[in-house]
Protein backbone atom coordinates (compact mmCIF):
# COMPACT_ATOMS: atom_id res chain seq x y z
CA UNK A 1 0.00 0.00 0.00
CA UNK A 2 1.18 3.44 -0.82
CA UNK A 3 0.06 6.48 1.08
CA UNK A 4 0.59 9.95 -0.32
CA UNK A 5 -0.15 13.38 1.04
CA UNK A 6 -1.44 16.07 -1.27
CA UNK A 7 -0.52 19.56 -0.25
CA UNK A 8 -2.54 22.48 -1.54
CA UNK A 9 -1.76 26.13 -1.06
CA UNK A 10 -4.65 28.20 0.23
CA UNK A 11 -4.58 32.00 0.23
CA UNK A 12 -7.11 34.10 2.13
CA UNK A 13 -7.93 37.77 1.68
CA UNK A 14 -8.10 40.24 4.53
CA UNK A 15 -11.55 41.39 5.63
CA UNK A 16 -13.17 43.65 3.07
CA UNK A 17 -10.73 42.58 0.39
CA UNK A 18 -10.89 40.25 -2.60
CA UNK A 19 -7.97 38.36 -4.06
CA UNK A 20 -7.43 38.43 -7.78
CA UNK A 21 -4.89 37.62 -10.41
CA UNK A 22 -6.84 39.66 -12.92
CA UNK A 23 -9.01 36.76 -13.98
CA UNK A 24 -9.88 34.81 -10.86
CA UNK A 25 -11.58 36.45 -7.88
CA UNK A 26 -12.08 35.04 -4.40
CA UNK A 27 -11.82 35.70 -0.72
CA UNK A 28 -10.28 32.27 -0.29
CA UNK A 29 -8.51 30.48 -3.09
CA UNK A 30 -7.08 26.99 -3.29
CA UNK A 31 -4.31 27.29 -5.81
CA UNK A 32 -3.67 24.75 -8.50
CA UNK A 33 -0.34 23.00 -8.61
CA UNK A 34 0.90 25.36 -11.31
CA UNK A 35 0.06 28.60 -9.52
CA UNK A 36 2.02 30.79 -7.16
CA UNK A 37 0.57 33.07 -4.47
CA UNK A 38 2.69 35.90 -5.80
CA UNK A 39 0.47 36.21 -8.85
CA UNK A 40 -2.42 37.35 -6.66
CA UNK A 41 -3.10 40.73 -5.12
CA UNK A 42 -5.81 42.19 -2.93
CA UNK A 43 -8.41 44.66 -4.13
CA UNK A 44 -11.35 46.21 -2.31
CA UNK A 45 -14.86 44.86 -2.67
CA UNK A 46 -15.81 48.04 -4.48
CA UNK A 47 -13.02 47.53 -6.95
CA UNK A 48 -14.17 43.96 -7.48
CA UNK A 49 -17.78 45.03 -8.04
CA UNK A 50 -16.67 47.55 -10.60
CA UNK A 51 -15.25 44.72 -12.68
CA UNK A 52 -18.54 42.86 -12.87
CA UNK A 53 -21.09 43.26 -15.64
CA UNK A 54 -24.32 41.37 -15.48
CA UNK A 55 -26.25 41.92 -18.69
CA UNK A 56 -25.51 40.06 -21.88
CA UNK A 57 -24.83 42.14 -24.90
CA UNK A 58 -25.09 41.08 -28.50
CA UNK A 59 -21.35 41.32 -28.85
CA UNK A 60 -21.03 38.60 -26.22
CA UNK A 61 -22.82 35.93 -28.23
CA UNK B 1 -67.48 42.83 -34.38
CA UNK B 2 -64.38 44.95 -34.55
CA UNK B 3 -60.97 43.57 -35.40
CA UNK B 4 -59.85 43.90 -31.80
CA UNK B 5 -62.95 42.11 -30.55
CA UNK B 6 -62.48 39.34 -33.07
CA UNK B 7 -58.85 38.83 -32.13
CA UNK B 8 -59.80 38.81 -28.48
CA UNK B 9 -62.31 36.11 -29.31
CA UNK B 10 -59.65 34.13 -31.14
CA UNK B 11 -57.31 34.43 -28.19
CA UNK B 12 -60.17 33.11 -26.13
CA UNK B 13 -60.37 30.11 -28.42
CA UNK B 14 -56.72 29.40 -27.77
CA UNK B 15 -57.43 29.75 -24.08
CA UNK B 16 -60.19 27.18 -24.44
CA UNK B 17 -57.87 24.74 -26.16
CA UNK B 18 -55.41 24.93 -23.33
CA UNK B 19 -58.07 24.86 -20.67
CA UNK B 20 -60.19 22.05 -21.95
CA UNK B 21 -58.71 19.93 -24.66
CA UNK B 22 -55.01 19.84 -25.05
CA UNK B 23 -53.82 20.77 -21.63
CA UNK B 24 -56.63 20.66 -19.16
CA UNK B 25 -56.48 23.01 -16.27
CA UNK B 26 -53.48 24.91 -17.39
CA UNK B 27 -53.53 28.59 -17.87
CA UNK B 28 -52.54 30.04 -21.15
CA UNK B 29 -52.87 33.62 -22.16
CA UNK B 30 -51.55 35.11 -25.33
CA UNK B 31 -51.21 38.75 -24.63
CA UNK B 32 -49.87 39.93 -27.94
CA UNK B 33 -52.76 39.74 -30.36
CA UNK B 34 -50.81 41.34 -33.15
CA UNK B 35 -48.40 38.44 -33.12
CA UNK B 36 -51.29 36.03 -33.08
CA UNK B 37 -52.83 37.80 -36.01
CA UNK B 38 -49.66 37.58 -38.01
CA UNK B 39 -49.24 33.92 -37.18
CA UNK B 40 -52.66 32.80 -38.34
CA UNK B 41 -54.17 33.65 -41.66
CA UNK B 42 -57.23 35.75 -41.02
CA UNK B 43 -57.90 37.76 -44.12
CA UNK B 44 -61.40 39.09 -43.66
CA UNK B 45 -62.47 40.67 -40.44
CA UNK B 46 -65.54 42.53 -41.70
CA UNK B 47 -68.73 42.73 -39.74
CA UNK B 48 -71.91 40.79 -40.16
CA UNK B 49 -74.13 42.31 -42.83
CA UNK B 50 -77.60 41.79 -44.21
CA UNK B 51 -77.52 39.76 -47.39
CA UNK B 52 -79.00 41.29 -50.51
CA UNK B 53 -81.34 38.46 -51.40
CA UNK B 54 -82.44 40.00 -54.66
CA UNK B 55 -79.45 38.24 -56.16
CA UNK B 56 -81.17 34.97 -55.29
CA UNK B 57 -84.52 36.01 -56.77
CA UNK B 58 -86.03 37.73 -53.76
CA UNK B 59 -87.92 40.98 -53.87
CA UNK B 60 -88.34 43.57 -51.13
CA UNK B 61 -91.18 42.76 -48.76
CA UNK B 62 -93.92 45.35 -48.48
CA UNK B 63 -94.74 44.13 -44.96
CA UNK B 64 -91.45 43.57 -43.13
CA UNK B 65 -88.77 46.16 -43.55
CA UNK B 66 -85.51 44.63 -44.69
CA UNK B 67 -87.12 41.29 -45.56
CA UNK B 68 -87.57 39.69 -48.91
CA UNK B 69 -90.33 37.78 -50.65
CA UNK B 70 -89.56 35.07 -53.11
CA UNK B 71 -91.17 33.86 -56.22
CA UNK B 72 -94.02 35.55 -58.02
CA UNK B 73 -96.85 37.55 -56.49
CA UNK B 74 -97.09 36.02 -53.05
CA UNK B 75 -99.75 38.51 -52.01
CA UNK B 76 -102.09 36.74 -54.37
CA UNK B 77 -101.54 33.47 -52.64
CA UNK B 78 -99.19 32.12 -55.17
CA UNK B 79 -96.67 29.35 -54.64
CA UNK B 80 -92.95 29.30 -54.94
CA UNK B 81 -89.61 28.13 -53.75
CA UNK B 82 -86.07 29.35 -53.82
CA UNK B 83 -82.56 29.07 -52.57
CA UNK B 84 -80.31 31.48 -50.72
CA UNK B 85 -76.59 31.06 -51.23
CA UNK B 86 -74.97 28.75 -53.67
CA UNK B 87 -72.86 25.74 -52.91
CA UNK B 88 -69.85 27.65 -54.21
CA UNK B 89 -70.46 30.34 -51.62
CA UNK B 90 -70.55 27.80 -48.83
CA UNK B 91 -67.37 25.86 -49.39
CA UNK B 92 -66.65 26.98 -45.85
CA UNK B 93 -69.45 27.41 -43.30
CA UNK B 94 -70.96 30.84 -43.00
CA UNK B 95 -72.10 32.32 -39.73
CA UNK B 96 -75.71 33.48 -40.25
CA UNK B 97 -78.74 34.73 -38.45
CA UNK B 98 -81.87 33.91 -40.44
CA UNK B 99 -85.20 35.44 -39.59
CA UNK B 100 -88.37 34.35 -41.38
CA UNK B 101 -92.09 35.05 -41.21
CA UNK B 102 -94.57 32.75 -42.89
CA UNK B 103 -98.19 31.78 -42.96
CA UNK B 104 -100.65 30.03 -45.16
CA UNK B 105 -101.21 26.39 -45.78
CA UNK B 106 -97.56 25.66 -45.97
CA UNK B 107 -94.34 27.60 -45.58
CA UNK B 108 -91.07 26.06 -44.66
CA UNK B 109 -87.37 26.76 -44.62
CA UNK B 110 -84.61 24.18 -44.72
CA UNK B 111 -81.30 25.03 -43.08
CA UNK B 112 -78.48 22.51 -42.95
CA UNK B 113 -80.94 19.84 -44.02
CA UNK B 114 -83.34 20.64 -41.20
CA UNK B 115 -86.84 21.57 -42.43
CA UNK B 116 -88.90 23.90 -40.24
CA UNK B 117 -92.49 24.93 -40.85
CA UNK B 118 -93.10 28.64 -40.34
CA UNK B 119 -96.57 29.67 -39.25
CA UNK B 120 -96.33 33.20 -37.81
CA UNK B 121 -96.36 36.08 -40.24
CA UNK B 122 -96.98 39.00 -37.89
CA UNK B 123 -95.46 38.80 -34.43
CA UNK B 124 -92.92 36.08 -33.65
CA UNK B 125 -90.59 35.12 -36.47
CA UNK B 126 -88.63 31.94 -36.80
CA UNK B 127 -84.98 32.65 -35.98
CA UNK B 128 -81.91 30.54 -36.67
CA UNK B 129 -78.45 31.62 -35.63
CA UNK B 130 -75.41 29.52 -36.37
CA UNK B 131 -73.20 28.10 -39.05
CA UNK B 132 -74.81 27.46 -42.41
CA UNK B 133 -73.10 24.71 -44.31
CA UNK B 134 -75.41 24.25 -47.30
CA UNK B 135 -77.73 26.45 -49.38
CA UNK B 136 -80.84 27.63 -47.56
CA UNK B 137 -83.97 26.52 -49.34
CA UNK B 138 -87.55 27.48 -48.75
CA UNK B 139 -90.87 26.33 -50.04
CA UNK B 140 -94.09 28.19 -49.90
CA UNK B 141 -97.66 27.58 -50.98
CA UNK B 142 -100.81 29.67 -50.55
CA UNK B 143 -99.62 32.32 -48.09
CA UNK B 144 -96.83 34.71 -47.27
CA UNK B 145 -93.17 34.07 -46.60
CA UNK B 146 -90.69 36.84 -45.81
CA UNK B 147 -87.08 36.08 -45.08
CA UNK B 148 -84.13 38.08 -43.87
CA UNK B 149 -80.57 36.77 -43.67
CA UNK B 150 -77.74 38.42 -41.79
CA UNK B 151 -74.42 36.80 -42.50
CA UNK B 152 -70.77 37.34 -41.81
CA UNK B 153 -69.00 38.22 -44.97
CA UNK B 154 -65.90 36.47 -43.65
CA UNK B 155 -65.37 32.86 -42.85
CA UNK B 156 -66.36 31.94 -39.32
CA UNK B 157 -63.82 31.88 -36.56
CA UNK B 158 -61.64 28.81 -36.56
CA UNK B 159 -62.19 26.43 -33.72
CA UNK B 160 -59.72 26.33 -30.90
CA UNK B 161 -58.11 23.18 -32.20
CA UNK B 162 -57.90 24.56 -35.74
CA UNK B 163 -56.34 27.71 -34.41
CA UNK B 164 -53.89 25.82 -32.23
CA UNK B 165 -52.82 23.66 -35.17
CA UNK B 166 -52.56 26.60 -37.53
CA UNK B 167 -50.55 28.58 -35.06
CA UNK B 168 -47.98 25.90 -34.26
CA UNK B 169 -47.88 24.37 -37.74
CA UNK B 170 -46.95 27.78 -39.01
CA UNK B 171 -44.59 28.69 -36.21
CA UNK B 172 -42.84 25.34 -36.03
CA UNK B 173 -42.90 24.73 -39.77
CA UNK B 174 -44.85 21.54 -39.19
CA UNK B 175 -42.19 20.31 -36.82
CA UNK B 176 -39.22 21.09 -39.06
CA UNK B 177 -38.12 24.35 -37.49
CA UNK B 178 -34.63 24.33 -35.97
CA UNK B 179 -33.91 28.02 -35.55
CA UNK B 180 -35.53 28.86 -32.25
CA UNK B 181 -33.41 31.88 -31.59
CA UNK B 182 -35.45 34.09 -29.28
CA UNK B 183 -38.45 31.99 -30.18
CA UNK B 184 -40.71 32.67 -27.25
CA UNK B 185 -38.78 35.47 -25.73
CA UNK B 186 -40.84 38.03 -23.94
CA UNK B 187 -38.81 40.61 -25.70
CA UNK B 188 -35.27 41.86 -25.77
CA UNK B 189 -33.17 43.74 -28.22
CA UNK B 190 -30.56 41.10 -27.56
CA UNK B 191 -32.57 38.27 -28.99
CA UNK B 192 -34.10 39.56 -32.21
CA UNK B 193 -35.80 36.95 -34.30
CA UNK B 194 -38.45 38.08 -36.73
CA UNK B 195 -41.47 35.84 -36.49
CA UNK B 196 -40.92 34.89 -32.89
CA UNK B 197 -43.56 35.16 -30.23
CA UNK B 198 -43.03 38.35 -28.36
CA UNK B 199 -44.68 39.01 -25.05
CA UNK B 200 -45.32 35.47 -23.93
CA UNK B 201 -47.02 35.98 -20.58
CA UNK B 202 -48.29 32.49 -19.88
CA UNK B 203 -47.10 30.14 -17.17
CA UNK B 204 -46.77 27.40 -19.76
CA UNK B 205 -45.68 26.88 -23.34
CA UNK B 206 -47.30 23.91 -24.99
CA UNK B 207 -46.14 23.58 -28.58
CA UNK B 208 -47.60 21.06 -30.99
CA UNK B 209 -44.23 19.55 -31.89
CA UNK B 210 -41.25 18.80 -29.71
CA UNK B 211 -38.90 21.73 -29.94
CA UNK B 212 -35.60 20.57 -31.44
CA UNK B 213 -33.44 23.62 -31.89
CA UNK B 214 -30.10 24.07 -33.52
CA UNK B 215 -29.91 27.61 -32.19
CA UNK B 216 -31.45 28.09 -28.76
CA UNK B 217 -30.07 31.54 -28.08
CA UNK B 218 -32.58 33.31 -25.84
CA UNK B 219 -35.25 30.76 -26.60
CA UNK B 220 -37.29 31.40 -23.46
CA UNK B 221 -35.62 34.59 -22.29
CA UNK B 222 -37.75 37.09 -20.38
CA UNK B 223 -40.62 34.63 -19.97
CA UNK B 224 -41.01 35.88 -16.46
CA UNK B 225 -44.23 34.00 -15.73
CA UNK B 226 -43.12 30.66 -17.08
CA UNK B 227 -43.22 28.08 -14.30
CA UNK B 228 -42.57 25.03 -16.45
CA UNK B 229 -40.46 24.90 -19.55
CA UNK B 230 -41.71 22.69 -22.35
CA UNK B 231 -39.89 19.55 -23.31
CA UNK B 232 -37.00 20.47 -25.57
CA UNK B 233 -34.76 18.13 -27.49
CA UNK B 234 -31.41 19.90 -27.21
CA UNK B 235 -29.38 17.12 -28.76
CA UNK B 236 -28.42 19.17 -31.84
CA UNK B 237 -28.15 22.49 -30.06
CA UNK B 238 -24.82 24.25 -30.30
CA UNK B 239 -25.77 27.54 -28.69
CA UNK B 240 -27.88 27.87 -25.57
CA UNK B 241 -26.78 31.29 -24.40
CA UNK B 242 -29.42 33.34 -22.59
CA UNK B 243 -31.91 30.51 -23.11
CA UNK B 244 -33.63 30.97 -19.74
CA UNK B 245 -32.47 34.53 -19.11
CA UNK B 246 -34.80 36.17 -16.57
CA UNK B 247 -37.20 33.26 -16.32
CA UNK B 248 -37.94 34.45 -12.84
CA UNK B 249 -40.75 32.00 -12.08
CA UNK B 250 -38.95 28.82 -13.05
CA UNK B 251 -38.09 26.59 -10.12
CA UNK B 252 -36.91 23.49 -11.89
CA UNK B 253 -35.22 22.76 -15.20
CA UNK B 254 -33.94 19.59 -16.74
CA UNK B 255 -32.71 17.15 -17.50
CA UNK B 256 -30.72 18.99 -20.16
CA UNK B 257 -29.01 16.75 -22.69
CA UNK B 258 -26.64 18.97 -24.65
CA UNK B 259 -23.99 16.81 -26.26
CA UNK B 260 -23.20 19.43 -28.92
CA UNK B 261 -23.39 22.66 -26.97
CA UNK B 262 -20.26 24.77 -26.84
CA UNK B 263 -21.56 27.98 -25.41
CA UNK B 264 -23.48 28.52 -22.16
CA UNK B 265 -23.28 32.28 -21.59
CA UNK B 266 -25.95 33.79 -19.37
CA UNK B 267 -28.10 30.71 -19.83
CA UNK B 268 -29.75 31.02 -16.41
CA UNK B 269 -29.00 34.67 -15.70
CA UNK B 270 -31.52 36.09 -13.21
CA UNK B 271 -33.46 32.89 -12.75
CA UNK B 272 -34.17 34.23 -9.32
CA UNK B 273 -36.37 31.35 -8.18
CA UNK B 274 -34.56 28.48 -9.81
CA UNK B 275 -33.90 25.77 -7.24
CA UNK B 276 -33.07 22.69 -9.23
CA UNK B 277 -31.31 21.84 -12.45
CA UNK B 278 -31.86 18.14 -12.38
CA UNK B 279 -29.11 17.14 -14.74
CA UNK B 280 -26.85 18.75 -17.30
CA UNK B 281 -24.98 16.67 -19.82
CA UNK B 282 -22.80 19.10 -21.74
CA UNK B 283 -19.31 17.70 -22.17
CA UNK B 284 -18.12 20.24 -24.77
CA UNK B 285 -18.94 23.54 -23.10
CA UNK B 286 -15.94 25.84 -23.14
CA UNK B 287 -17.08 28.43 -20.61
CA UNK B 288 -19.47 28.11 -17.67
CA UNK B 289 -18.54 31.33 -15.89
CA UNK B 290 -21.68 33.26 -16.76
CA UNK B 291 -24.16 30.41 -17.02
CA UNK B 292 -25.54 30.60 -13.49
CA UNK B 293 -25.28 34.30 -12.74
CA UNK B 294 -27.72 35.55 -10.14
CA UNK B 295 -29.38 32.26 -9.32
CA UNK B 296 -29.52 32.83 -5.55
CA UNK B 297 -31.90 29.98 -4.76
CA UNK B 298 -30.17 27.27 -6.75
CA UNK B 299 -29.72 24.32 -4.42
CA UNK B 300 -29.56 21.24 -6.55
CA UNK B 301 -27.50 20.78 -9.66
CA UNK B 302 -26.05 17.65 -11.14
CA UNK B 303 -23.44 17.51 -13.85
CA UNK B 304 -23.55 14.29 -15.82
CA UNK B 305 -20.36 14.90 -17.76
CA UNK B 306 -16.91 16.10 -16.80
CA UNK B 307 -16.46 19.84 -16.52
CA UNK B 308 -13.62 21.01 -18.73
CA UNK B 309 -14.04 24.79 -18.54
CA UNK B 310 -14.03 27.57 -15.99
CA UNK B 311 -17.20 27.53 -13.94
CA UNK B 312 -18.62 30.05 -11.51
CA UNK B 313 -21.42 29.26 -9.09
CA UNK B 314 -20.66 31.81 -6.37
CA UNK B 315 -24.10 33.43 -6.70
CA UNK B 316 -25.74 30.22 -5.48
CA UNK B 317 -25.16 30.27 -1.75
CA UNK B 318 -27.67 27.49 -1.02
CA UNK B 319 -26.01 24.69 -2.97
CA UNK B 320 -26.37 21.42 -1.13
CA UNK B 321 -23.38 19.33 -0.07
CA UNK B 322 -24.47 16.70 -2.59
CA UNK B 323 -24.44 19.25 -5.40
CA UNK B 324 -21.09 20.65 -4.30
CA UNK B 325 -19.62 17.17 -4.16
CA UNK B 326 -20.95 16.40 -7.63
CA UNK B 327 -19.45 19.58 -9.04
CA UNK B 328 -16.00 18.97 -7.64
CA UNK B 329 -16.11 15.30 -8.56
CA UNK B 330 -16.87 16.20 -12.16
CA UNK B 331 -13.95 18.60 -12.52
CA UNK B 332 -11.91 17.15 -15.32
CA UNK B 333 -8.70 15.43 -14.33
CA UNK B 334 -7.01 16.54 -17.52
CA UNK B 335 -8.06 20.18 -17.85
CA UNK B 336 -5.37 22.69 -17.02
CA UNK B 337 -5.50 26.31 -15.93
CA UNK B 338 -9.20 26.13 -15.05
CA UNK B 339 -11.05 27.59 -12.09
CA UNK B 340 -14.11 26.61 -10.07
CA UNK B 341 -15.63 29.51 -8.15
CA UNK B 342 -18.00 28.68 -5.30
CA UNK B 343 -19.78 30.76 -2.68
CA UNK B 344 -18.10 31.13 0.69
CA UNK B 345 -21.05 29.23 2.15
CA UNK B 346 -19.56 26.13 0.52
CA UNK B 347 -16.45 26.26 2.67
CA UNK B 348 -16.28 23.12 4.79
CA UNK B 349 -19.11 21.32 2.93
CA UNK B 350 -16.89 19.41 0.53
CA UNK B 351 -14.71 16.52 1.52
CA UNK B 352 -11.21 17.89 1.95
CA UNK B 353 -9.52 14.91 0.31
CA UNK B 354 -11.75 15.35 -2.74
CA UNK B 355 -10.83 19.01 -2.93
CA UNK B 356 -7.16 18.23 -2.46
CA UNK B 357 -7.22 15.69 -5.28
CA UNK B 358 -8.12 18.31 -7.87
CA UNK B 359 -4.63 19.69 -8.05
CA UNK B 360 -5.07 20.83 -11.63
CA UNK B 361 -7.90 23.20 -10.66
CA UNK B 362 -7.97 26.51 -8.88
CA UNK B 363 -10.88 26.56 -6.47
CA UNK B 364 -11.98 29.98 -5.36
CA UNK B 365 -14.57 30.96 -2.77
CA UNK B 366 -16.18 34.33 -3.31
Amino acid sequence: MTTSTITRTVITADDGKVLTNGVIYGTEIILSDTESPETYREITVEEYQATQSEEPTESEE
Amino acid sequence: MTTAERLTQIAGNVQNVYDSGIDSGRECMLSNLDDLKSSVSITDLSNTQSVDITQYGGQASTVHDGFYNFGADFDNFGSGSGTIFTAAELTTPKQCTITAYGNGNYASITINGQLTTITDYTSTPFVFSGLVTSPISFDYQFGECDIKVDAQTSNPLPSGTELYNALWDSFQNSGNRTNYRGMISQGSSNVPNPGSFGGWMSKYIIPKYVIKPLDSYGIFSFCENLIQAPTVDFTITTKIDSAFFKCESLKRVGPLDLPSALSFGYTFLRCSNLETISSIYAPKVTDWTKAFMQCPLLKNITFAADIIANIDLHWSTLLTPASLTNIVTKLSATATGKTLTLPTTAVGKIDSSLLASKTNWTIAYL
